[in-house]
């Protein structure tokens, strides 16, 4: 082992992790707060926006990542859109995950009891605050361990980023890699730094779940 | 045609004709009848009568197919614009079923919030009256329904008919013109109905104008101005309890009472 | 529309590519996957904790990252698969990781009352596996294994990081040779889509079935 092509490089293998963090963080946010209305109209007494949401799921779940990446890096200039590297792999990957958000999302809403909406309706609540103070803290948690696992799943998509020219820490091993030729010593530190950031995720997790937990 | 009904103060709440069909069954087929302000209306009927379906209509959880409903000279959930009348939309809904409260059989406090957070919710974020206040009234109807000791717990900490009692003051908290409660009692242990029962006495004697459907005949005996009794989503019987429960005219409402005595 | 034309021959080697590759890396993680749960509930600690360290690691890292380890760690090692090998054998040692969790949770949902139960009522070891464990075992392993293979097909467009001529690598070249990258990537995602819907049926299939017989509704 020749652990100097590591310690030689590792203010750019640093750098590239907090792309990742960056990039992964962004996504997390975008596409959760994508999927809320997505959720809502997939069930919406409006046919059309039902309609429009449905095909959102489904397409967003069935296509690879790494296209909608492709999609919004090297095709949507052809329709003269351009976007740098790290905005369209966060949008492919903030539309990707927004998909799968979306279903957890509306499963949570649904599991909420009916008379939970009405106790609503009845003490004349509007929609939108009885969903935000009274409706949302509950379904969070149904709704936290599915979502936050499909975010750890986002932590990993967000590798697909070098695909598409962004120096995140997969791109960085990648260059490193074919610069020093040592992809063993350079692949374990990466896989080292996944895991640990995997890792904070699911602390955070536990985090948010300990604050809708309800008292004993 | 009855003597009694110009005696009778001016009705709060008007029900004419009201008809809904659900799942294609028609589950109400007509129903009339007026509730005077302050006075107690009893719904009773066998289990699958229609009579929760009539209870949320009147607050407009379900919207009737025809028929309708007149809350203080009003049409409740249409507004007439020139000649025609228009649906309002559930945001124009929840003005009214401020003024008309309602209280469920499964209770559904907010089980995320404690008694005291569950009253002073909808005052507070809806009607966006100083927290203190709503805090200080909140108490009161804690002391009204025998709970104040039980302010700071949460929904799963508490028996079923404290529950109830907590429901009944959040439902009071936004100061509604009627209450409806649906068998509000049928979810909890014998030993519990009574402290419930209780509550909702003081509410009668204080002079809330209550709608209610239960099937605890001694407390509609003892409470109730007016009976209604349905079969099948009609209207059989209707008059004062001490008339219609002990001189039962129709088979189905004998019947009926042969099977709730025992 | 011409490089579709053009290229359509090398669409469905890629198709057809990514078809196998999947159909063996399913077979190959959900055979392995089971067995390592089977055994790590009979020998205990010894297998089990090394299992959960095996699945943490590979559910935890990024396919790509998992990939370039077979595709070039592994030669530098001494171990050269080549693009297609490297890529079956990284899928594979992530679907176990997955399939392992997947039948450890479906042998823990078995009841070990059942067991007394079947003893009870004078049934040996064979037929208790038989008639009572193994349904039971397939009711919650089913629908988790639809899901998880529904969603690991698309995974496999990152073959093409690794020189793996799948659908997405043919789709990158054609792109370079024909300059509407917009209607090429919209064919590749149809075709891991279409592959992808047939299992996001069965996936729905499956799971409908199965909540039907367990009473919950959804
Ligand atoms: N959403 C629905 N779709 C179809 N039918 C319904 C629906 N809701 C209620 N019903 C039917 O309407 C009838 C009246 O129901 P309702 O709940 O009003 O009766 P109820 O008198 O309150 O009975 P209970 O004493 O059991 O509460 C019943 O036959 C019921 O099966
Ligand atoms: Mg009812």
């Amino acid at each position: 082992m020749e652990w100097s092509v590591v310690t030689g490089n590792a203010g750019l293998l640093a750098a590239a992790t907090l792309n990742t963090v960056a990039i992964a963080a962004t996504t997390i946010v975008l596409s959760v707060v994508l999927a809320f209305p997505l959720a809502l109209m997939r069930d919406s007494r409006v046919a059309p926006l039902r309609v429009i949401a449905g095909i959102y799921s489904w397409t967003t779940r069935a296509m690879p990542t790494l296209a909608l990446l492709f999609l919004a890096y090297y095709g949507l200039p052809e329709l003269g859109i351009y976007l740098d590297p790290v905005p369209a792999a966060v949008a492919g990957l903030t539309v990707s995950a927004a998909g799968y958000n979306m279903e957890y999302i509306r499963a949570a809403l649904k599991a909420v009891p009916r008379g939970q909406y009405e106790a609503c309706r009845a003490l004349g609540i509007p929609f939108p605050l009885a969903l935000r103070r009274l409706i949302l803290p509950q379904a969070m948690r149904i709704l936290l361990p599915p979502l936050s696992s499909n975010l750890t799943l986002l932590l990993k998509g967000s590798a697909l980023a070098s695909l598409v020219a962004v120096n995140e820490l997969t791109g960085q091993a990648m260059a490193l890699i074919s610069d020093t030729y040592r992809p063993i010593e350079i692949l374990i530190v990466v896989a080292v730094v996944y895991l640990a950031l995997n890792g904070v995720l699911v602390a955070v997790q536990k985090g948010v779940e300990r604050q809708f937990r309800l008292p004993a | 045609m009855e003597p009694a009904e110009a005696r009778r103060p001016p009705a709060i709440l008007e029900v004419h004709g009201v008809v809904k069909r659900l799942g294609g069954v028609e589950v109400l087929k007509g129903i009339n009848f007026t509730v005077a302000e302050g006075s107690v209306f009893a719904i009773i009927g066998a289990s699958g009568s229609g009579k929760s379906t009539l209870l949320r209509c009147l607050n407009m959880l379900v919207v009737p197919d025809d028929g309708e409903i007149v809350w203080k000279g009003q049409r409740v959930g249409w507004t007439k614009k020139g000649p025609a009348w228009v649906r309002q939309k559930e945001r124009e809904l929840l003005a009214y079923r401020r003024e008309v409260g309602m209280v469920f059989q499964s209770f559904n406090l907010f089980p995320q919030m404690t008694a005291m957070e569950n009253i002073i919710e909808a005052p507070v974020q809806v009607l966006k009256r100083p927290r203190d206040e709503v805090v200080a009234e909140a108490r009161v109807l804690l002391d009204k329904v025998r709970l104040s000791h039980r302010s700071s717990a949460y929904p799963h900490q508490m028996s079923g008919g404290e529950q109830q009692r907590v429901a009944i003051a959040r439902a009071l908290a936004m100061k509604p013109k009627a209450l409806l409660f649906d068998e509000v009692t049928s979810a909890l242990d014998p030993e519990l109905k009574g402290e419930v029962l209780t509550v909702m006495r003081d509410l009668a004697d204080e002079g809330l104008t209550m709608i209610l459907v239960s099937h605890e005949m001694g407390f509609v005996r003892g409470v109730a101005d007016e009976v209604l009794f349905m079969h099948k989503g009609v209207m059989c019987e209707r008059g004062r309890p001490e008339e219609v429960l002990r001189a039962p005219r129709t088979p189905e409402l004998q019947t009926f009472l042969q099977r709730v005595v025992d | 529309m011409d490089v579709i034309v053009a290229q359509f021959p090398r669409f469905l080697a890629a198709t057809w590519l990514t078809i196998w590759m999947f159909a063996l890396v399913t077979v190959l993680s959900t055979i392995i996957g089971a067995a390592l749960a089977i055994l790590s509930e009979a020998a205990g600690k010894a297998v089990s904790v090394p299992l959960a360290i095996f699945s943490w690691v590979f559910r935890g890292l990024p396919e790509l990252v998992v990939l370039l380890a077979c595709y070039l760690a592994l030669p530098a090692a001494g171990l050269d698969l080549g693009p297609v090998g490297s890529a079956i054998l990284g899928f594979t040692l992530i679907g176990i990781a997955y399939q392992a969790e997947i039948f450890r949770a479906g042998l823990a949902s078995v009841d070990p009352k059942l067991f007394e139960a079947t003893r009870a009522l004078g049934m040996n070891w064979r037929l208790t596996m038989r008639r009572i464990v193994f349904p039971q075992v397939v009711r919650t392993v089913l629908p988790a294994w639809a899901t998880f293979s529904a969603g690991n097909v698309k995974a496999f467009a990152v073959a093409s990081a690794i020189a793996v001529t799948e659908v997405m690598a043919v789709t990158r070249q054609s792109i370079a040779m024909s300059n509407q990258p917009f209607l090429l990537i919209l064919v590749a995602a149809g075709i891991y889509a279409a592959i992808a819907s047939i299992l996001m049926v069965l996936e729905v299939l499956v799971s409908r079935r199965f909540a039907g017989q367990t009473g919950a509704n959804s």
